[in-house]
């Protein structure tokens, strides 16, 4: 026994000075002929000459996770270099925005912004944070997901939107919401602004933590999004009544939008997109962009995309830069409801 | 002055009034039940409270532990040293050396007081070494890395 | 019966060349990523996730939870070696695993827990198979009053915990509830306590203080020992229990198995609390408690089953109702629709196949896993046996590694010094830890519920009273905690025993 285990220790060893050294020869042969041609010329050089860092200020697992590893091959096609997913998870997404905020504005560390969770702690007077919008070069956004109102399958007091918001305006009801001010809290307060309703926000950790409350019937309505709602409404497990976005979604062709249920136009949805550092030289944020809206327009990206129940909405760095002010603003108009 | 028990008390009595200062400006009570402030609030006051008690236990006699009792003196205090530093090295060196080196320099520290320098080199080059393979290689996390990639 | 041919079947597709061998490699996977602190199982599922892509989604599934169980029970390694738990569990497991470990009873810990995870996980596996479908409906009584209710009673259980000095151990509850402040506060958002530190908004990080308070601190006051009076390393003694042993842990084991699996149905229990609730259940029944915390092999046998039963249970929810229990559950739903498997009560329909192979494949893990670890445990124990001296700066550059691993930044390494000599301290000072990473836990899971069940009867506080399951489990809780307060006051010494020894 005590031979075989030094054995594997040893295997373990050779493997990993072979993979150390490897590295390093690459990273250093790169290094040095970065250093030949000069550190400021090789700007222009050729961009991109090294791996590219997307930082997800999340767990790996998680949805932005999973997006980001989903684009990942589609934008190493574009860029001809790799490009490596590092999650910085931790304070509620600053660490790592912070982290993208503050990284050298090189091109090689770019990341994902979740909107409107950061916008949300832009607003959140006792959130002590060093960035602001204008600590990021916007780059485009990838993915979108409207929030989705639903009700339970077996529910005989209302059964369509309309009905929900007639009951509400009477009586109140409670429903689910993930976060202060997150996606799902903010469409129960848009909700009551527009639409004079008296639902009232239970705050869970999670949509897991908040669907089975609803499933048990200790909350009334469920708020969530048309990524996490889809398949159960298939399934006829739960129904969505209506969702908040511009227009139908792909994933729900028999759902309508608030607007089409007869109701003055309510938008809300979670959006995930890149961005860089400020100060990101104007020649490489156009690398940049155009090689992210080809990968992310790549027919074969979004039948993926589409099969993982995540729906890809691509805007250019100006609109979704007017995206995120959106975002602020709304939750500055939100400001009384949330005791801010 | 030399109980350190006493110690241990004032110093757990300093965290709590710190965060019965820092609570207060925390809402106490919510719409419909406990604002942010009402648990620290509370928790800190009962923890400043038990702290005081301990400090009088620790002064009577039979309770009484002294300095010279648990900490460490010369050598001894020194080794529990070299790993509080060995770590406090690692925190400062890693973000410019990368980690093999730090890892490698901080395993050193800890073992050069009871193996030969060839040994410990040897030894903390291997643990490095493994640990660099099973989790960059293997499992993809990013470790610390100097300027040159490693 | 009809469960029994679809069971049978997916035992025909689990046992394919294929599908054992990734089933295999899932295992040793999650063996070495479980022994590896700081990684823990959800990290580690989620790292391995990528490997999978290329693969068949039954197999891709049956290595993932391969990996999954794999790293619990390698967790469990760790911890009683070397007092480093890397989950929330395996400081139960401490309390008395790591004692029996410096008797040099490692090999019987490791191998009492390897047959308790294997009896818990299995039974769990089957009750999942039987009764399923009716058990939905338990999960999903539980809302934010019967949490808090549970949680309260948990807490009930540290108490017993809490060590020989009822000050020394309520300063240590306490203490564990104010670190459970910082961070976002349930409810409203509001920030506390985290002085502009972005890394302190989501609150303080378990594994750092739990590797900390018991890894570190251990390592500290071993090398004052070694170097004051050094000790032999402990001889390895058997694997199996002795016989006056076996009974009482095949029972605690029985328990830990039911206890577990209930609790598992219910979504958002953190693993802690069946462990937690097992060992204080052994102590209680135990006609000498005073051996627990001193290694008692029913308090590393029972949490063990009920960690691993937990688990099992956990795969109700997530099968069902795409909910899961735990964030290593979280990563497996995830991996689960990346391969394109709906959870959803139609799951067992449209997929069948896929169901029961996953369930048949767990039972053909948890097969591997003891048969695995028997012989392991004693090359394990030998680990104990490496000089101390040789020991320690290993499993500092491993902890220094893995905590680096848990937010990827140097931050959670300087936690794990500051845990760790504040663990040092505290212990000096005869204040016992175990309840600090405990309450830790618990106190944030407990103001969550309670404002949420508060906000849910618009701040009516009895209300959580009246109903029959939280009112029931809130009276024991009192029942609990006012038998103990009695009995210290009775004989103050005596029956309130020091856990940290």
């Amino acid at each position: 026994m005590k031979k075989l285990f030094s054995f594997v220790l040893v295997l373990l060893l050779v493997a990993g000075a072979l993979a150390a050294c490897s590295s390093q020869e690459s990273a250093s042969s790169k290094s040095t002929s970065g250093e030949s041609s000069g550190t400021s010329e090789n700007d222009d050089g050729k961009f991109p000459n090294k791996p590219i860092n997307v930082i997800v200020a999340y767990d790996a697992g998680g949805g932005t996770d999973t997006t980001a590893r989903t684009l990942q091959p589609y934008l190493e096609k574009e860029l001809g270099v790799p490009v490596n997913v590092i999650n910085k998870p931790g304070g509620s997404g600053w660490v790592g925005w912070t982290e993208i905020a503050n990284a050298e504005p090189d091109g090689y560390t770019i990341g994902y912004l979740n909107s409107p969770n950061f916008a949300s702690g832009l607003v959140n007077p006792t959130m002590q944070r060093g960035i602001d919008l204008d600590s990021f070069t916007i780059l485009a956004n990838h993915v979108a997901d409207p929030g989705a109102i639903v009700i339970r399958a077996d529910e005989d007091r209302f059964t369509n939107f309309k009905e929900l918001i007639d009951y509400a305006k009477k009586h109140e009801l409670t429903t689910t919401a993930t976060g202060v001010a997150g996606d799902d809290h903010l469409v129960t307060l848009k909700l009551n602004q527009k639409l004079d309703t008296k639902f009232r926000a239970i705050q869970f950790e999670g949509t897991a933590e908040s669907r089975s409350s609803f499933l048990g019937g200790h909350v009334d309505v469920l708020i969530t999004s048309v990524g996490e709602a889809y398949s159960m409404h298939q399934n006829n497990q739960l129904k969505v009544v209506a969702i908040t976005a511009k227009e139908k979604s792909s994933f729900l062709s028999d759902v309508p939008t608030v607007k089409e249920a007869g109701f003055d136009e309510i938008i809300s949805q979670s959006t995930r997109g890149l961005v860089a550092p400020k100060g990101l030289p104007e020649e490489k944020v156009e690398i940049l962009q155009d090689a992210l809206e080809k990968a992310i327009n790549n027919t074969e990206h979004q039948k993926k995309m589409k099969e993982l129940g995540t729906q890809v909405l691509y805007a250019n760095g100006d609109e979704y830069l007017k995206l995120l002010q959106q975002d602020i603003e709304d939750v500055k108009g939100l400001k009384d409801l949330l005791g801010w | 002055m030399g109980n350190f028990g006493v110690w241990i008390g004032i110093f757990i009595l300093s965290i709590a009034c710190f965060i019965f200062w820092s609570s207060q400006p925390l809402q106490y009570y919510g719409e419909y039940g406990p604002g942010p402030g009402l648990f620290p609030t509370w928790l800190s006051g009962v923890l400043a409270l038990l702290s005081i008690l301990y400090i009088i236990d620790c002064l009577r006699k039979e309770n009484r532990i002294s300095f010279s009792n648990v900490i460490p003196k010369g050598k001894v205090l020194f080794r529990v040293l070299t790993v509080v530093a060995s770590i406090v090295v690692f925190i400062l060196i890693a973000p410019w050396t990368g980690y093999l080196i730090a890892g490698i320099i901080v395993t050193i520290i800890m073992l050069l007081p009871d193996f030969k320098w060839y040994s410990s080199l040897a030894i903390s080059t291997i643990v490095t070494f493994a640990l660099f393979f099973i989790f960059k290689t293997l499992l993809d996390i990013p470790l610390p890395v100097n300027a040159f990639g490693w | 019966m009809d469960a029994f041919n679809l069971l049978m079947s997916g035992f025909e597709i689990a046992l394919t060349w294929e599908n054992l061998l990734y089933c295999l490699i899932g295992v040793s996977i999650g063996m070495m990523v479980g022994i590896l602190p700081g990684l823990g199982p959800s990290a580690g599922t989620a790292l391995l996730i990528p490997m999978t892509f290329g693969m068949d989604p039954i197999s891709a599934i049956v290595m993932l939870s391969g990996i999954f169980y794999g790293s619990m029970y390698g967790g469990t390694i760790t911890t009683v070696l070397v007092n480093v738990p890397g989950e929330a569990a395996s400081v139960i497991t401490s309390l008395d695993g790591y004692p029996m470990a410096k008797q040099g009873r490692a090999g019987v810990a490791l191998g009492i827990s390897a047959i308790g995870s294997f009896i818990g996980g299995t039974v769990a596996i089957i009750g999942v198979a039987v009764v399923a479908p009716q058990l939905v409906k338990f999960a999903l009584a539980f809302g934010p009053p019967e949490f808090f209710a549970l949680i309260v009673f948990g807490m009930t259980m540290v108490v017993g915990l809490a060590g020989k000095s009822i000050i020394r151990g309520s300063i240590a509850v306490v203490l564990g509830l104010v670190l459970a402040m910082v961070g976002m506060a349930p409810g409203s958002g509001v920030v506390r306590f985290s002085f502009g530190i972005p890394h302190l908004i989501d609150g303080l990080n378990f594994v750092t203080i739990a590797m900390g308070l018991f890894g570190l601190s251990e390592i500290l006051l071993g090398i004052e020992q070694q170097m004051k009076k050094p000790e032999k390393p402990p001889v390895v003694k058997g694997l199996f229990p002795s016989r006056k042993e076996l009974r009482p842990s095949l029972m605690s084991i029985g328990r830990g198995t039911g206890l577990g699996f209930f609790m598992g149905l219910i979504p958002g229990t953190s693993s802690v609390v069946p462990a937690l609730m097992s060992y204080s259940i052994e102590k209680r029944i135990s006609k000498d408690p005073k051996r627990f915390g001193n290694g008692a092999i029913e308090g590393v046998a029972g949490p063990e089953t009920a960690n691993n039963s937990f688990c099992g249970g956990a795969l109700i929810p997530l099968f069902l109702l795409g909910i899961p229990s735990s964030a290593t559950m979280a990563v497996l739903l995830g991996a689960f629709i990346l391969h394109g498997l709906q959870p959803g009560p139609t799951l067992f329909v449209r997929h069948p196949d896929f169901v029961w192979a996953v369930i048949a494949s767990m039972f053909i893990g948890n097969l591997l896993l003891l048969f695995m670890n028997l012989p392991m445990a004693k090359m394990w124990a030998k680990v104990a046996s490496v000089p101390f001296k040789l020991l320690f700066p290993i499993i500092i550059a491993i902890s220094i590694v893995g905590t680096y691993s848990i937010s990827n930044s140097l931050w959670d390494v300087g936690g794990l010094l500051v845990f760790g000599l504040l663990g040092y301290f505290l212990k000096k000072a005869d204040i016992p830890v175990a309840p600090v990473a405990l309450m830790f836990i618990l106190g944030d899971l407990m103001e969550k519920s309670l404002l949420q069940s508060l906000a849910l009867y618009k701040g009516d506080f009895f209300a959580i009273f009246t109903r029959p399951l939280s009112g029931t489990l809130l009276a024991l809780s009192v029942l609990v905690i006012t038998l103990s307060i009695v009995a210290g006051f009775k004989s103050k010494k005596d029956n309130l025993v020091d856990v940290e020894a």
